[in-house]
C-alpha cells in the first residue's frame, strides 16, 4: 500500500465527514488502551519488584543469591496472579460468544495444559542448549517455568489456547491490535534477554550470581524484558499506530479529525492525489 | 569468468592471509631451539687445564664449591622497587606513602649493619615475563621463549640441562615448597617437595601459609642440601587488587618477617637468595617487557662475609640469569650446559686473602670457566640451528680466542701486571655480554613492527574478501584486469625489494617479510584500483549486506577472542551460537511465512478460506530439522574434552580408546556401536547416492563407492578389533596381530587414495542412453514419449534430462533430421556436483576417523548427520534464482563455520598442546617412525584438523544443495502412481527439474558463485584468526597470554591454512567435475554425429 493512500482517503472531505465520529471513538479507545497497557505493564514490573522483597517478611533466610529457587516459585506465582487479574480486568479482547460454565472449565484446563507443555518444551530447549541433563534439573525446569511465564501466560491470557493465533502474531504482519504487538515486544524480548544471560556464565569472575547460571539467565531476562519494555514503552505504542496503518480494515479509524488537519497542511495537494 | 581466474583469485587471496599469519607470527612467536645436552663434572667446558683452587680438592666439580647449602626464597613479582631500602634521612623527599614502599624492613637492617656479608642487585628479568618462563630461565639461564623447539609439548618438563638436575645428579637433596608449577618442570626431581596449586590468582593465602606450615621445620630438621620456597601471595596479590592497594603492603611485610625469619636460622655454609622471577605493571600484571615488569629485586646473604667492599649506593643492575652460573659454581657444580648468564664476579673475590691480585685471578678463572662454557653452547647451537647472526658470531669468535689466549698467558706467567688481569676480565665480560645481547636480539623481544603488519595484512586480506564477494555478483564484475595486475604490481614490489636488499646490504632477506611486501603491495593497488572503479559508481553501504543477526553472531564470535574466558568455553560457546543460528533459520522461515501453510496465517477476520489441499508439511519437516540438528549438537557435545583450566569439568570418558577399557561386556557393546556407527555411515552415504540415482552409473569411482567402501569399513572394523583387543590376544597369534595392525589401516588410507584418484579421473557418475527414433510429431522430447520400450526408464529413481543438450543436438543435426530425431536421456545428471562431492567426503572420512579413536566414529556420523540436517534446512531458506546470479547466504556459510569449530571440539580437541592426540601418530606404525617427523606431523594434524578440513572441502555443497533439493517438490508429486499416465498427458507437468544442470546453463554465474562461496567462507574464517591475533596482540601482557591465547592462535593459524587448502580442493573437484561434464557432453554430441 502507497503512503498516500490514509492521506488520501482521510483528507476527502466526503469520507471523513461520515466516518469522523466513529474515528473519533477510536480513537479515545485506542488511548484508553494504552493506559491500560501501560498500566498493567507497571503492574507487571513492580510485582517483581515485589517478589523480591515481600517474602524476606514471611520467610527467613531469603535472599535472591541463595535461595534462588524459592524466589523464581514466588516471582512466577506472582506474574502469573498478576497478569491473570489485569486481563480478568481489562478484557482486552472482544468476549467470547459463548461464555457456558464447562465452555470456560475446559478453556482454562486447555490454558494449564498449555502452560505445562510450554515449561517442558522450554526444558527440552534448555537441555538441547547445553544445560546438563540430570544435575540441576530443578533450576532448569524452574527456569523454563518462569520463561513460560513470562511468554506462555501473557499469550494465554490474551489469545487463549488457541495455537493458531500464536503463530499468527509471531509472523511478519500478523499483529492486528496493540495487545497483540505488545505481547510480541515482551515475548521476543524475554527470549532476548534470556539468550543474553548465558553470556557472562564462562567468565571467571567468581562471583556468586555466576554459580548459578539459570538464576543469572532469570535475572537478566527479567531485567531485560522490562526494562526493554520501559525504555521503549511510549515510542512502541506510536509504532503501533504505524502498524496498524497498514490494516485496510483500520485505516479510517486511526486518524483523527486533527491529525487530519495537521497531514493535510503539510500535504496541500492530497486532495488533487486522491482525485487523480 | 573462467575457471582458472577463480582459483588463481583465490590463491592469491590465501597467499594474502598466509603472508598475514607469518609476518605476525615471526614477530609475536620467538622460537629457539633447546637443546638436550648436558655439562658433567668429569668433562671440563673447553680446553685448558682447570682453575687452580680446584686442583687437588674431593667433590669439587669445575670449581670447590663454597657453600654447602643454600636456601632459595623465591617471592613471585618481587618487583625491585618493593625491596628496595628507603633513605627516610632525606629530608627534601616528600614522603609519598605507597603501600609497596619500604616494607621490607629486615633486609635494610641486614644491608646497614652487615654490608659485607648482604647484597641488594636489581636484576633484569628477560621477556615474556611469565612465571613459568622465568623458572626456566631461573634453572637454566638460557633465554625461554614460548615456543622452544623441540620441547615436548605434550608435558612442560624442562629437558635442557638446569640447575636442579645438577643438583640431583650430584646428590645433593633438594626440598621444594610452593608453586606446584614446578612439578611440571622438575617431575620427579625433589628428595621432598610441599606443590601448592597455583592457578588461582584470586587466592592470596594458599600457597604462603602451607610453605610457611612447613618451611622452618624442614630448615631446623637440616635434611636439606637445598631449599627453594616459592611464595605466590604477592603476584596473586597483585594480579587481584594491584599493587597500589593495602594488602600488598600485608603481604610484603609477611615476606619480610619470612626473610627475618631463614635469616635467624641461618649456619655459617649457607647461602641464603631471595629473588623475585619478574615485576608487575601498575594493574599489577606482567608477561611484557615494560620497565616495572623485568626489574626485580635479588638480595644475597649469607653469615660468613661475601664481599671485599661495601655496597654501592645505588644497587648494581644484573642480568636475571646471572644467578644461574653464580649459584652453581658457589655450589661446586658443572654450569648447565645452555647457561648464557655471566657469573657475578663479585662473588668470587678472596674475602679472607685480602691481596688484590690473588682476588681478581679468581674472578678471571671463574669467567673464564663462564666463558669457556658459553662459548661451547654457542659452538654447538649455531651448528644445530641457524637463527643467530653469522656476522655476530664470527665477531664473538674472535673476540673468546683472543681473551683465552690472553687469559692462558696470564697462567703461564702468574705475576703478570694487574692491568693484564683487569683487561683479560674486561674481555670475557665483553664476550659473555655480547653474547646475551646476540641471544636476546634473536630469541626474547616482541617485534612490534611485525605484529601490527601481520595483522594489518590480515585486516586488509578480510576486507578484500567481504568487497570481493559482494561485488562479484554485480553485472560488469571481470576478475581478470582486476586479478593479474595488483600480482603483477606484488610481484614487482617484491623485486624491487630483493633488488634494493640485495644491492644495499648484500644480505639474504627474510622471506616472511619480502611475502609480507608482496602482499601488501598488491592489496593496496588492488583497493586503489577497486576504489576506482566503485566508488564513484555506487554507494559504499551496498558493499555491507551482512543481515543484521549475522553481524551480531559474527561480532560476538569476533569479541569471544578477546576473553581468556571464552576462549577456554569456546566449545560451549560455539555450540551456543550454532544452536542459536538454528532456531534463528526456522524463527526466519516462521516469519517469512515460509514455515506454515498461508492457511494458518491469514488473518480470520478477512475471511479468506484456504483451499482443501493443504501443501505438504514443510513446517513441521523445517522445525523437525531445526530440532534434530539441535539434538544432533548435544549429542556430540557429550564427546567433550576439559580444558586444564577449568578443574571443576570433567572430560568425556568416551574419548579414551577402547582398549583401555576394562570391562569385557561394556568394550564389546562399544565395538558394535562403532561398528554400528560406520555400518551406519556407509548405509547413509550409500542411500543417499541411490536416492538422486547415481549408484547406477557404471563409472568407476561407482563401483568404488559399492565395493571399495564396504571393504574400508570391513578394515576399520577388523583394525579396531585388534587394537581394542591387541592384550588379549593368544601368544602365537601375536606375530599376525602386530602385522595386521600395521596393515590394515595403510590398506584402508591407500583404497580412499585410490577411491579419490578414480574420482578424479572419472567424476562424471552419469547413466546415458540414447533412444532412436521417435516420432516425428512430437516437438517436446522427453524420454518417456518414446515407443513402449522405454517404459522400463521409469524404474528409475530420478531419471534426468538434460534438454537443452538434446535442444542442441537437433541444432547441431539439423541437416540429418530426415533420419528422425534422437532422444538422448542422462541420468542423474541433476546431482552430478553433489554427488561426486559425497563421495570425496566419504572418502576422506574415513582414514580420518581411523586416525581417531573408535568412539569418536559417533562422532563422524553425527557430522555427517547435522551437516545433512543444516544443508536441508539452509536449502529450505534460500529460493533458486534460476538463471542466476546464485548467491549463498551469509548465514549459510557462517553456520558452516561454526559447524567446523564445533565439530572440533566434539572429536575431543582443545586449541592447547597437551590435549594433541599423540597417538595419532602410531595408527599404521606401531614402532614408530624412526627419524622421519613429517609423517607423524602429517597425521598427528589430520587427527587435529579433521573436522576443519572436511567443512572446507565440503563448502560447495552449501551452494548445490537447493539445486538437489528442488527435486524433491516434483518427486513428491509424481509419488502417487495413478498421477504418471496423467503426467503423460499434460506435457507441462513432466518438465523435469534441471537441478544442479542450472548451474552449468549460466557458467560464469557458476564460477562468480563459487568464488564468492569460497570468499565468503574465507572471511569468517580470516576474521576468527584476525580477532586471535589481535587479541595476543593487544593482551601480549595478559596473565594467560601463554597458557590461552598463543595457543588459541596457533591452533587457529592451523586451522585457517588447512580450511583454506580444503577449500581450494573442494572448489577444484567442482570445477574437475564441470569440465568432465563437458567433455562428456562433446563426446556424446560426436557419438550422435557419426
Amino acid at each position: 500500500m502507497s503512503p498516500s493512500e490514509p492521506l488520501r482517503r482521510a483528507c476527502h472531505p466526503t469520507m471523513s465527514a461520515d466516518l469522523g465520529q466513529t474515528a473519533t471513538q477510536e480513537n479515545t479507545m485506542k488511548n484508553t488502551d494504552i493506559k491500560r497497557l501501560l498500566y498493567t505493564h507497571l503492574l507487571c514490573i513492580f510485582s517483581i519488584i515485589l517478589s523480591i522483597f515481600i517474602p524476606s517478611f514471611f520467610l527467613e533466610n531469603f535472599s535472591i543469591l541463595e535461595t534462588h529457587l524459592t524466589w523464581l516459585c514466588i516471582c512466577s506465582v506472582l506474574v502469573t496472579a498478576v497478569n491473570l487479574v489485569s486481563y480478568l480486568v481489562v478484557k482486552p479482547n472482544a468476549s467470547t460468544k459463548r461464555s457456558s460454565l464447562s465452555y470456560k472449565v475446559t478453556r482454562f484446563l486447555k490454558c494449564c495444559i498449555y502452560f505445562l507443555m510450554s515449561c517442558f518444551v522450554f526444558h527440552v530447549i534448555f537441555v538441547l542448549y547445553g544445560a546438563p541433563l540430570i544435575e540441576l534439573v530443578l533450576e532448569t525446569f524452574l527456569f523454563a517455568v518462569i520463561l513460560s511465564t513470562f511468554t506462555t501466560i501473557p499469550c494465554l491470557c490474551l489469545l487463549g489456547p488457541n495455537i493458531k493465533a500464536w503463530l499468527r502474531v509471531f509472523s511478519r504482519n500478523g499483529v492486528t491490535s496493540i495487545w497483540e504487538n505488545s505481547l510480541q515486544i515482551t515475548t521476543i524480548s524475554s527470549f532476548v534477554g534470556t539468550w543474553f544471560g548465558a553470556f557472562p556464565i564462562p567468565l571467571d569472575w567468581e562471583r556468586p550470581w555466576q554459580i548459578s547460571y539459570i538464576l543469572f539467565s532469570g535475572m537478566a531476562h527479567l531485567l531485560y524484558a522490562w526494562s526493554d519494555l520501559w525504555l521503549r514503552g511510549w515510542p512502541c505504542y506510536f509504532a503501533t499506530l504505524d502498524i496498524l496503518e497498514q490494516k485496510a480494515t483500520y485505516i479510517q479509524e486511526q486518524l483523527t479529525g486533527t491529525q487530519e488537519e495537521f497531514l493535510c497542511r503539510f500535504h496541500k495537494d492530497c486532495a488533487e492525489m486522491y482525485m487523480v | 569468468m573462467q575457471k582458472i581466474s577463480v582459483l588463481l583469485f583465490l590463491v592469491w587471496v590465501c597467499f594474502l592471509f598466509y603472508a598475514g599469519i607469518a609476518l605476525f607470527t615471526t614477530g609475536f612467536l620467538l622460537t629457539r631451539l633447546e637443546l638436550t645436552n648436558h655439562s658433567s663434572c668429569q668433562e671440563p667446558p673447553g680446553p685448558g687445564p682447570l682453575p687452580w683452587r680446584s686442583r687437588g680438592e674431593p667433590g669439587a666439580c669445575w670449581m670447590a664449591s663454597r657453600f654447602s647449602r643454600v636456601v632459595l626464597v623465591l617471592i613471585d613479582a618481587l618487583r625491585f622497587d618493593f625491596a628496595q631500602p628507603q633513605r627516610s634521612h632525606v629530608p627534601e623527599e616528600p614522603s609519598v606513602s605507597l603501600p609497596f614502599l619500604g616494607k621490607f624492613g629486615s633486609l635494610q637492617r641486614i644491608l646497614e649493619i652487615q654490608p659485607h656479608h648482604a647484597r641488594l642487585y636489581q636484576s633484569k628479568a628477560d621477556p615474556p615475563t611469565t612465571t613459568m618462563q622465568r623458572l626456566k630461565a631461573l634453572t637454566t639461564g638460557s633465554l625461554p621463549t614460548f615456543i622452544d623447539a623441540g620441547s615436548n609439548f605434550a608435558s612442560n618438563a624442562i629437558v635442557e640441562d638446569n640447575l636442579i638436575k645438577q643438583l640431583v645428579s650430584t646428590g645433593r637433596r633438594v626440598v621444594f615448597m610452593g608453586d606446584d608449577t614446578w612439578k611440571d618442570l622438575f617431575p620427579g626431581a625433589f628428595s621432598q617437595a610441599f606443590f601448592f596449586p597455583s592457578f588461582n590468582v584470586r587466592d592470596l593465602h594458599t600457597v604462603d601459609n602451607g610453605i610457611l606450615e612447613h618451611l622452618y621445620p624442614t630448615m631446623d630438621s637440616g635434611e636439606w642440601d637445598v631449599l627453594i620456597a616459592h611464595f605466590l601471595g604477592v603476584d596473586h596479590c597483585g594480579h587481584k587488587h594491584g599493587p597500589h592497594h593495602p594488602e600488598m603492603a600485608k603481604k610484603l611485610s609477611q615476606m619480610d618477617q619470612v626473610i627475618q625469619g631463614v635469616v635467624e636460622r641461618l649456619k655459617n655454609d649457607t647461602l641464603l637468595v631471595v629473588i623475585g622471577d619478574h615485576g608487575m605493571t601498575k594493574s599489577g600484571d606482567h608477561g611484557g617487557d615494560s620497565e616495572l615488569e623485568i626489574s626485580t629485586a635479588l638480595f644475597l646473604y649469607s653469615p660468613t662475609a661475601l664481599f671485599l667492599r661495601a655496597p654501592p649506593e645505588e644497587p648494581e643492575v644484573i642480568p636475571q640469569i646471572s644467578l644461574v652460573p653464580t649459584l652453581a659454581l658457589l655450589l661446586g657444580l658443572p654450569i648447565p650446559f645452555g647457561n648464557i648468564g655471566e657469573v657475578m664476579a663479585e662473588l668470587f673475590s678472596e674475602v679472607e686473602d685480602s691481596q688484590p691480585h690473588s682476588s681478581a685471578l679468581a674472578q678471571a678463572s671463574a669467567l673464564y670457566l663462564n666463558a669457556q662454557q658459553v662459548f661451547r653452547y654457542l659452538h654447538t647451537y649455531s651448528a644445530a640451528a641457524q637463527d643467530l647472526q653469522v656476522k655476530e658470531l664470527h665477531r664473538l669468535h674472535n673476540l673468546f680466542s683472543k681473551a683465552s689466549a690472553d687469559y692462558q698467558r696470564l697462567l703461564q706467567s702468574p705475576q703478570g701486571a694487574e692491568a693484564a688481569l683487569q683487561t683479560v676480565i674486561t674481555e670475557l665480560q665483553q664476550f659473555l655480554r655480547g653474547v646475551r645481547a646476540m641471544c636476546i636480539e634473536s630469541w626474547a623481544r616482541f617485534s612490534l613492527v611485525r605484529m601490527a603488519g601481520g595483522a594489518a595484512v590480515l585486516a586488509a586480506a578480510c576486507f578484500l574478501c567481504l568487497l570481493i564477494s559482494q561485488w562479484a555478483t554485480f553485472p560488469g564484475f571481470y576478475l581478470r584486469p582486476l586479478l593479474l595486475v595488483p600480482m603483477a604490481w606484488g610481484l614487482g614490489l617484491a623485486g624491487v625489494v630483493v633488488c634494493a636488499g640485495l644491492a644495499t646490504t648484500g644480505m639474504k632477506l627474510d622471506p616472511v617479510v619480502l611475502g609480507a611486501m608482496a602482499a601488501m603491495g598488491s592489496v593496496l593497488h588492488f583497493l586503489w584500483k577497486a576504489w576506482a572503479a566503485w566508488g564513484s559508481k555506487r554507494p559504499l553501504a551496498a558493499l555491507f549486506p551482512i543481515p543484521g543477526p549475522v553481524l551480531i553472531l559474527l561480532l560476538i564470535r569476533f569479541a569471544a577472542f578477546f576473553s581468556d574466558s571464552f576462549v577456554v568455553a569456546e566449545a560451549r560457546a560455539t555450540r551456543f551460537l550454532l544452536g542459536t543460528l538454528i532456531l534463528l533459520l526456522v524463527a526466519q522461515l516462521h516469519w517469512e511465512g515460509k514455515l506454515l501453510p498461508p492457511k494458518l496465517l491469514t488473518i480470520p477476520r478477512l475471511g479468506f478460506s484456504a483451499p482443501a489441499v493443504p501443501p505438504r508439511h514443510k513446517g513441521t519437516r523445517a522445525l523437525g530439522l531445526g530440532v534434530g540438528l539441535l539434538l544432533c549438537i548435544r549429542l556430540a557435545g557429550l564427546f567433550h574434552r576439559c580444558p586444564e583450566e577449568t578443574p571443576a569439568c570433567h572430560s568425556s570418558p568416551w574419548l579414551s580408546p577402547l582398549a583401555s577399557m576394562v570391562g569385557g561386556r561394556a568394550k564389546n557393546l562399544w565395538y558394535g556401536a562403532c561398528v554400528g556407527a560406520l555400518v551406519a555411515l556407509l548405509a547413509a552415504v550409500r542411500f543417499w547416492l541411490c536416492r538422486y540415482g547415481n549408484l547406477k552409473s557404471p563409472e568407476p569411482s561407482v563401483l568404488f563407492v559399492r565395493w571399495g567402501l564396504p571393504l574400508m569399513v570391513l578394515g576399520t572394523a577388523a583394525y579396531w578389533a585388534l587394537a581394542s583387543g591387541a592384550d588379549e590376544a593368544p601368544p602365537r597369534l601375536r606375530a599376525l596381530v602386530a602385522g595386521a595392525s600395521v596393515v590394515l589401516p595403510r590398506a584402508v588410507a591407500g583404497l580412499a587414495a585410490s577411491g579419490l584418484l578414480l574420482l578424479l579421473w572419472r567424476p562424471v557418475t552419469v547413466l546415458a542412453k540414447a533412444t532412436m527414433g521417435a516420432p516425428r510429431t512430437r516437438t517436446v522430447l522427453t524420454p518417456f514419449s518414446g515407443p513402449p520400450t522405454s517404459q522400463a526408464d521409469l524404474d528409475y529413481v530420478v531419471p534426468q534430462i538434460y534438454r537443452h543438450m538434446q535442444e542442441e543436438i537437433r541444432g547441431r543435426l539439423g541437416r540429418t533430421k530426415s533420419q528422425g530425431p534422437l532422444t538422448v536421456a542422462a541420468y542423474q545428471l541433476g546431482s552430478v556436483y553433489s554427488a561426486a562431492m559425497v563421495t570425496a567426503l566419504t572418502l576422506l572420512a574415513f582414514p580420518l576417523l581411523l586416525l581417531h579413536t573408535e568412539r569418536i566414529s559417533l562422532v563422524f556420523l553425527l557430522l555427517f548427520l547435522q551437516s545433512f540436517l543444516l544443508l536441508h534446512l539452509l536449502a529450505a531458506g534460500m529460493p533458486i534464482t534460476a538463471p542466476g546470479p546464485f548467491t549463498v547466504p551469509w548465514q549459510a556459510v557462517s553456520a558452516w563455520a561454526l559447524m567446523a569449530t564445533q565439530t572440533f571440539y566434539s572429536t575431543g580437541h582443545q586449541p592447547v598442546f597437551p590435549t594433541i592426540h599423540w597417538h595419532a601418530a602410531f595408527v599404521g606404525f606401531p614402532e614408530g617412525h624412526g627419524s622421519s617427523t613429517w609423517l607423524p606431523a602429517l597425521l598427528v594434524g589430520a587427527n587435529t584438523f579433521a573436522s576443519h578440513l572436511l567443512f572446507a572441502v565440503g563448502c560447495p555443497l552449501l551452494l548445490l544443495w537447493p539445486f538437489l533439493c528442488e527435486s524433491q517438490g516434483s518427486q513428491k508429486r509424481r509419488q502417487p502412481p495413478g498421477n504418471e499416465a496423467e503426467a503423460r498427458v499434460r506435457p507441462e507437468e513432466e518438465e523435469e527439474p534441471l537441478m544442479e544442470m542450472r548451474l552449468r546453463d549460466a557458467p560464469h554465474h557458476f564460477n562468480v558463485a563459487l568464488l564468492q562461496l569460497s570468499l565468503k567462507y574465507l572471511f569468517v574464517l580470516g576474521i576468527q584468526i584476525l580477532a586471535c591475533a589481535l587479541a595476543a596482540f593487544i593482551l601480549r601482557r595478559h596473565l594467560m597470554v601463554w597458557k590461552v591465547f598463543a595457543p588459541k592462535f596457533i591452533f587457529e593459524a592451523m586451522g585457517f591454512i588447512v580450511s583454506s587448502v580444503g577449500l581450494f580442493l573442494g572448489l577444484a573437484l567442482v570445477m574437475r567435475v564441470d569440465g568432465a561434464v563437458s567433455s562428456w557432453f562433446q563426446q556424446l554430441v560426436l557419438a550422435q554425429q557419426r
